[in-house]
């Protein structure tokens, strides 16, 4: 793989905001369905969100005060 | 100093960074949020489609969404390998100052990078008018102090806010409708002044028999005046403008003086009917059928007529009675038919009168009115039972007390 003399890619550092563009983009999608839905793979979502070396996006989506279920929530809507 | 773009080590993108640049643009086309058949492409549906799980659209979101993610991470380590060993140097004074400032030495890294990112995330929260990233590049910026690692940034910026609780820790139990909540309390202000007033009725009743009888002043109108003191101050103290009463659709002074073309003439707000309607109850029938009509001879001659005139006279109030007047043990329930003139209204068909042109739904809740009832019936056998009633007579108090416990729970 190409290397410059600085010890990166060429380009790369432009792909950095995008990414992070992307990550907040799927940290709202995971709330989003953390809302609609609560299951093995939704509570993935909460653990890797909150394992995430950037801390934003806890903040921003794992912050509830408490994490009880409403009634909808425990029946999954059904 | 400003930095000129075209002196930074950009070269051209490689072919493998932009074909993942591609996959991540397609990638975020592809989420679909599930969407209910509208009411007009319902009608269009066949009933097979419309009795699919609806779980299953919401379970083929969390997979395109975990799968998004999966590419997320990628990407995430594609560009982490891609830079992990950048390191570019500075040779600009104000460029190297502001590198020290986001953790670096003396050379751009990956971690200055990202920390510059995170902190454009708060920038606006941060300086509210100015870029700190570029102040700090540029090296003239105000930001003064050690800069903050994200995560401390995080918990600063959640000092400023209350943070509300989302949607996965509301309550269990559902919230109480507003509407039913203002048609509970606009009962419980109702059954409260009711109670006042009958608190008041009571020992009015029975005081000013045996203490203020002979006094100038007439016992009824100490009965009466302070319960409709109370309720006119109840209903002038108010708040119309408050969002609980907007419901009412007539204005305040409607409400207790009538509409404006007989606000002169007359009080018929609905308010005022209610007040008038105790009144006449107050002043013209309970005190006759309270106290035997040859001990009833107030020495002020109240014309109920004045206050209404559909209320009975005290003539014929004496006739419906019978010409030996009541005797204590007959005295029955038909005896307080008056109060039945009432018509029974719940809170609910007590605003809906309100709104519309009222009076034919007025008064309280049956409830209330049979509580009512209950507590002069009590008040009406105690009056008339073969000995004198005292304060001191126990079989008075206890048989209001139980009355008034039964009813009230007091």
């Amino acid at each position: 793989m190409h290397k410059n003399d600085y010890g990166y890619v060429s380009g790369a550092v432009l792909f950095l905001p995008a990414i992070r563009k992307l990550r907040e983009h799927v940290e709202y999608e995971k709330f989003l369905c953390r809302v609609l839905k609560d299951d093995e793979t939704t509570r993935k979502f909460k653990q890797k969100t909150e394992s995430l070396e950037n801390k934003l996006y806890a903040f921003r989506y794992n912050n509830a005060k408490s994490n009880k279920l409403t009634a909808a929530g425990k029946t999954n809507g059904s | 100093m400003p930095i000129d773009i075209n002196n930074l080590p950009i070269g051209e993108v490689p072919s493998d960074v932009a074909q993942a640049f591609s996959n991540f643009l397609n990638v975020e086309g592809r989420i679909k949020f599930p969407l209910k058949p509208t009411t007009t492409s319902a009608v269009s549906t066949s009933t097979e489609e419309l009795v699919e799980d609806p779980n299953k659209e919401v379970d083929e979101l969390i997979n395109n969404v975990a799968e998004l993610e999966d590419l997320v991470e990628q990407l995430e380590d594609m560009s982490d390998q891609l830079t992990k060993d950048m390191k570019i140097p500075v040779d600009n004074k104000n460029l190297l100052k502001a590198v020290q400032r986001l953790g670096g030495e003396n050379a751009i890294t990956k971690e200055v990078f990202n920390t510059a990112l995170a902190i454009v995330d708060h920038a606006p929260l941060m300086t509210f008018r100015q870029d700190p990233v570029l102040a700090a590049l540029v090296g003239d910026g105000h930001l003064d102090g050690p800069w903050m690692d994200c995560d401390q940034v995080t918990s600063q910026v959640s000092d400023f806010f209350s943070i509300k609780d989302n949607v996965a820790s509301l309550p269990e139990t559902p919230v109480k409708p507003r509407n039913e909540e203002i048609l509970d309390d606009f009962e419980g202000n109702m059954l409260d002044m009711m109670l006042h007033i009958l608190l008041m009725l009571w020992w009015n009743m029975i005081w000013p028999k045996f203490l203020v009888d002979l006094s100038i002043i007439n016992p009824s109108r100490m009965i009466v005046a302070i319960p409709i003191d109370g309720l006119l101050f109840f209903f002038k103290s108010i708040k119309w403008k408050d969002k609980r009463y907007r419901r009412f659709k007539k204005k305040p002074t409607e409400l207790l003086t009538g509409t404006p073309e007989n606000k002169f003439k007359d009080a018929k707000g609905p308010i005022n009917i209610l007040l008038n309607k105790l009144r006449i109850i107050l002043l013209c029938v309970v005190p006759i059928k309270l106290w035997k009509k040859k001990d009833y001879d107030p020495i002020v001659e109240i014309d109920c007529k004045d206050l209404d005139d559909n209320c009975p006279s005290k003539k014929a109030v004496a006739e419906e009675d019978g010409p030996d007047g009541l005797a204590g043990d007959e005295v029955s329930d038909d005896g307080f038919d008056v109060l039945a003139d009432i018509p029974c209204a719940t809170a609910d068909e007590f605003i809906e009168g309100v709104n519309n042109d009222f009076p034919t739904k007025l008064g309280m809740s049956p409830e209330c009115l049979q509580m009512a009832s209950r507590i002069i019936k009590a008040v009406e056998d105690a009056s008339y039972s073969s000995k004198q009633p005292s304060a001191n007579d126990p079989t008075l108090q206890t048989n209001l007390g139980t009355v008034v416990r039964e009813n009230f729970g007091v």
